[in-house]
């Protein structure tokens, strides 16, 4: 088990920097999502990590060894890529041997482990078969059992499960993380999925434009997420913003705009009162914290017509349109509302977050 | 800033630098193993006779486009490259009118025996079509075609045929469908919507893959030679005459055929790769 | 309703039609013409006569013979040096598209041409002589063409078909490599392979097919080398299509020039299918 550290890492392509100056601890046997939009420099950092990519600057460590400007011949990892890249001119058999024969193991040694991982991986009965008379879920596999056969020291993987279709992926995620927990290697796992990042890491890192966001568990980057990237980015439909001003009445502290007033929760009147200077804030709220006012009348309340329903038939999306903008709600179960109604619905004040106008950054980080 | 500079150049190891330099080399040599017989060709053809017999003048020092006059007005060379062109475009005409249509088929419609017709032009490739010049010859006696540049035009539009045919299918094949099917939704026929959309948007691969078809019909010579005597295109014409000729003669028309050649190469640098991975294939 | 499916069923047949004919009338016919001219005595009856004749003429054999010894040096060394080039320029270093064009010059280039340049350089006043006499290296010009000279000829010959066909299949052997992903080798280096060994074990068979039609090609090519060796060193060095052309351009003699033709094709014929039973790349097949 190996951690992985790094650095102040740099990559940039000529002009654009794909990551910037980035710090990541992964600890020993985590499995640790990247998680991000594409383009965002997430595959870039993974593949500064196998040594595939050569870095503009910064370090990359595992346990204690420098191997920022090692090759990947030396850094003894392995990879899962996003088109398998299962050789075509091999048998599956040779496909996963190959790597340990190069690593010059010992034949009886490459044949217990071959037989080890396609037991693993159930795929016995491929061992004889060209990756061109293999399905897409079958070649998945290969690439997976290729990838744990020489146990690397770290396992890398690339959107592996971006190019199955969407029960496959379903049934993968899970054997995945049952697999990484049952080898309890230390990986590496890139995703623009936040479903599969939410599902399978034990840690989530945000990344977007070359820039890491936000890390923790799933639990605190969705309760709290550190800037408005992260909490719009993640949850589905997504979290409602609203820009809104601080106003004291009363002695009182609230949050206004138009017709919404929202009475400032106590976690956040420390962090605000520090800074009164500041007048602008985002409130953010997710739509699923939103009621309809007959179930909670204890929180704040604020109109809108009824825009648009998303009947899910589990849930039902309200897009409501009011003063201040389109607001979505979602509500369990089947709802009949008509179009161009009027309804109130109340926040959930437990579950507002608030943002930084000018940087967009949580106020409670 | 400065130090992550210095980190960038410090670390790149030296078979980096190594192979940077080797890189150079191996350039530089490619570079002169294909360059310099044109450079040098271009240089003796318009090199003075006296330069040249002098033998220890290596790089002549005086000029003159005298050879060219004379090889364009006096020895008919300007003759033979009107029939060079004519024929080249004669065949770029056969074969596109011939071909088209079948190359639409190729890209558009899945029909029974296709993959054997594809096959089949792909085989023709590989037949040697020089040896039809010989009976050719004497079906074109019979019916007033030999020593014309129709005829010529014909068997070259052999050769040119079945390549014609593949590349402007893949051409095709890479506009895609749904334009052409937009516009038959909209109310165009299919041949109206070949016409106004596929053909316009296919047009830059299809001038290569008559550049193509120029190339191959400009340099041919077994079959010119054989069919005229009199009517020879320029390939033909100096096949006969070069090797009776003075030196000087030689390399202007060297350099006068080769011309073509380089610009046309210019032209379909883009489609290089793809045209004659396809073509060769 | 019928008719318009009747309609898209025929379509692409029809569109064929013309291609078909085309080929029928001057390619079937020719052919059939030819065997004809070789068959067929004057009296009209079946005959072998223009084969034995070509198989007692010891031209024949000596055209045979040096046709194969120009396939045998000239396409191992053009297989070779091509795809040093197309590694190389795959390398895709800073400003590879210039050199890959430098490449490609030749490709255009006729026979003729590249005789006559290769004749610029190797004349008796040519610059190779020049530049020697000058450095002092030899005292008198070394002659390559002319009569007893053949051995020299012979070399200059396989330099020049060297300089110019490479590039063809150069081309080729680029195509093939371009199309082997990126990832395919990404994964060997993740997996510890060396440089040697992802040559070896992935590029190599990967790009083998393309390889083998490089090869295939330039063998069915070597076989109608013509030009560059009948301006060079006329018939000194005999070849099959150089004797085809000498039979029906300076004697006349038709019978004898279409057997020679006809021989090539037998040639081809049998090349190429002999390609296709042995080269079968299983991987390719579904």
């Amino acid at each position: 088990m190996t951690n992985v550290t790094i650095r102040g890492l740099c990559k940039y392509f000529d002009r654009v920097k794909a990551v910037d100056n980035l710090d990541l601890e992964i600890k020993a046997g985590e499995f640790i999502v990247l998680l991000g939009p594409s383009g965002c420099g997430k595959t870039t950092l993974l593949r500064c990590i196998s040594g595939l990519e050569r870095v503009t600057a910064g370090r990359v460590f595992f346990d204690d060894h420098d191997m920022t400007y090692l090759s990947p011949k030396g850094r003894d990892i392995s990879m899962v890529f996003q088109n398998y890249a299962v050789w075509p001119h091999m048998r599956v058999e040779k496909n996963i041997a190959f790597p340990l024969k190069v690593k010059k193991f010992p034949q009886q040694e490459i044949k217990k482990r071959v037989a080890w991982a396609s037991d693993l991986l159930r795929i016995e009965e491929l061992l004889d078969r060209y990756p061109a008379q293999l399905s897409g879920g079958q070649r998945q596999r290969v690439a997976v059992a290729r990838a744990i056969v020489v146990e690397p020291r770290v396992l890398l993987m690339d959107e592996p499960l971006s190019n199955l279709d969407a029960l496959l992926r379903v049934r993968m995620r899970s054997e995945v993380k049952k697999l990484q927990q049952k080898l309890t290697v230390t990986t590496i796992y890139v995703t623009h999925d936040q479903v599969e990042a939410m599902t399978m890491g034990d840690r989530i890192a945000v990344f977007n434009q070359g820039m890491l966001q936000q890390v923790g568990i799933s639990d605190v980057i969705y309760h709290n997420p550190a800037n408005t990237f992260v909490a719009g980015f993640i949850g589905s439909p997504q979290m409602n913003f609203i820009e809104v001003e601080i106003e004291s009445i009363n002695n009182e502290l609230y949050l206004r705009t138009k017709n919404l007033t929202i009475p400032l929760n106590d976690k956040f009147k420390a962090k605000v009162s520090e800074h009164s200077g500041i007048r602008n804030y985002i409130l953010g709220i997710r739509p699923e914290h939103i009621y309809l006012t007959g179930q909670s009348k204890t929180y704040p309340v604020t109109k809108g017509k009824v825009y648009f329903l998303e009947l899910l038939r589990s849930d039902t999306i309200i897009h409501l349109e009011t003063e201040f903008g389109f607001l979505v709600v979602k509500e369990p179960g089947d709802l009949k509302l008509e179009e161009n109604r009027e309804i109130e619905v109340s926040f959930d004040l437990n579950r507002i977050h608030l943002f930084y106008e000018d940087t967009g950054n949580s106020i409670m980080t | 800033m400065e130090n992550l500079i210095a980190l960038k150049t410090n670390r790149i190891p030296w078979a980096l630098k190594i192979r940077g330099v080797l890189t150079i080399l191996v350039a530089i040599f490619i570079g002169v193993w294909f360059l310099t017989p044109l450079v040098l060709i271009t240089i003796s053809a318009f090199a003075s006779p006296r330069d040249y017999y002098q033998i220890e003048k290596v790089i002549p020092t005086h000029f003159t486009v005298e050879h060219f006059h004379a090889l364009f007005f006096e020895l008919e060379g300007w003759q033979a490259m009107l029939n060079s062109l004519k024929v080249v475009g004669l065949t770029i005409l056969f074969s596109f009118t011939v071909g088209l249509p079948a190359s639409y088929a190729l890209s558009r419609y899945k029909f029974r025996g296709k993959s054997f017709l594809k096959l089949s032009m792909l085989a023709s490739r590989m037949f040697p079509v020089m040896i039809l010049a010989i009976p050719l010859l004497i079906i074109y006696m019979k019916i007033g075609l030999s020593d014309t540049i129709y005829g010529v035009a014909l068997a070259h539009t052999i050769m040119v045929l079945p390549l014609i045919i593949l590349v402007s299918a893949s051409i095709l094949a890479s506009v895609s469908v749904d334009y052409e099917e937009a516009a038959m939704i909209f109310g165009l026929s299919r041949i109206h919507a070949f016409l106004k959309i596929t053909l316009p948007l296919a047009l830059p691969g299809l001038v290569a893959s008559a550049i193509l078809a120029f190339i191959i019909s400009w340099n041919e010579v077994f079959i010119a030679t054989i069919l005229n005597l009199t009517n020879r295109t320029l390939p033909a014409h100096i096949f006969r005459s070069a090797m009776d000729s003075p030196d000087y003669f030689k390399f202007t028309a060297g350099f006068i055929m080769s011309i073509p050649a380089v610009i046309f190469i210019f032209f379909v640098r883009k489609h290089l790769v793809t045209m004659w991975g396809i073509s060769l294939k | 309703m019928l008719s318009g499916r009747k309609e898209r069923i025929w379509t692409p047949y029809l569109l064929f039609l013309p291609t078909l004919i085309f080929l029928a009338v001057f390619v079937g016919y020719p052919l059939l013409k030819t065997f004809g001219l070789i068959f067929i005595s004057e009296s009209g009856k079946p005959s072998f006569r223009n084969f034995i004749t070509l198989m007692q003429d010891s031209t024949f054999w000596k055209a045979l013979k040096y046709t194969l010894l120009f396939l045998f040096t000239i396409v191992p060394l053009q297989v070779l040096l091509a795809f040093l080039f197309a590694l190389f320029v795959n390398r895709r270093f800073k400003g590879y598209m210039m050199i890959l064009y430098i490449i490609a010059l030749p490709l255009a280039l006729s026979d003729v041409s590249a005789a006559l340049l290769s004749y610029n350089i190797f004349t008796s006043h040519g610059f190779l002589n020049k530049f020697l006499l000058k450095l002092g290296v030899v005292e008198i010009p070394i002659l390559f063409f002319g009569l007893g000279l053949s051995s020299r000829a012979f070399w200059v010959i396989v330099l020049t078909e060297v300089w110019r066909a490479t590039p063809l299949v150069f081309v080729i052997l680029l195509a093939g490599l371009q199309v082997i992903s990126k990832d395919y080798l990404e994964a060997g280096d993740v997996f510890g392979f060396s440089g040697w060994q992802k040559f070896f074990h992935l590029t190599l068979p990967m790009v083998m097919p393309s390889l083998q039609s490089a090869l295939l090609i330039r063998t069915l090519f070597a076989f109608k080398i013509f030009g560059v060796v009948w301006l060079l060193a006329g018939r000194d060095l005999p070849v099959l299509a150089g004797e085809a052309y000498y039979n029906q351009a300076e004697l006349f003699n038709p019978p004898i020039a279409a057997t020679y033709g006809f021989v090539i094709v037998i040639i081809c014929t049998l090349i190429s299918w002999a390609y296709i039973t042995i080269f079968k790349s299983r991987y390719l097949e579904e």
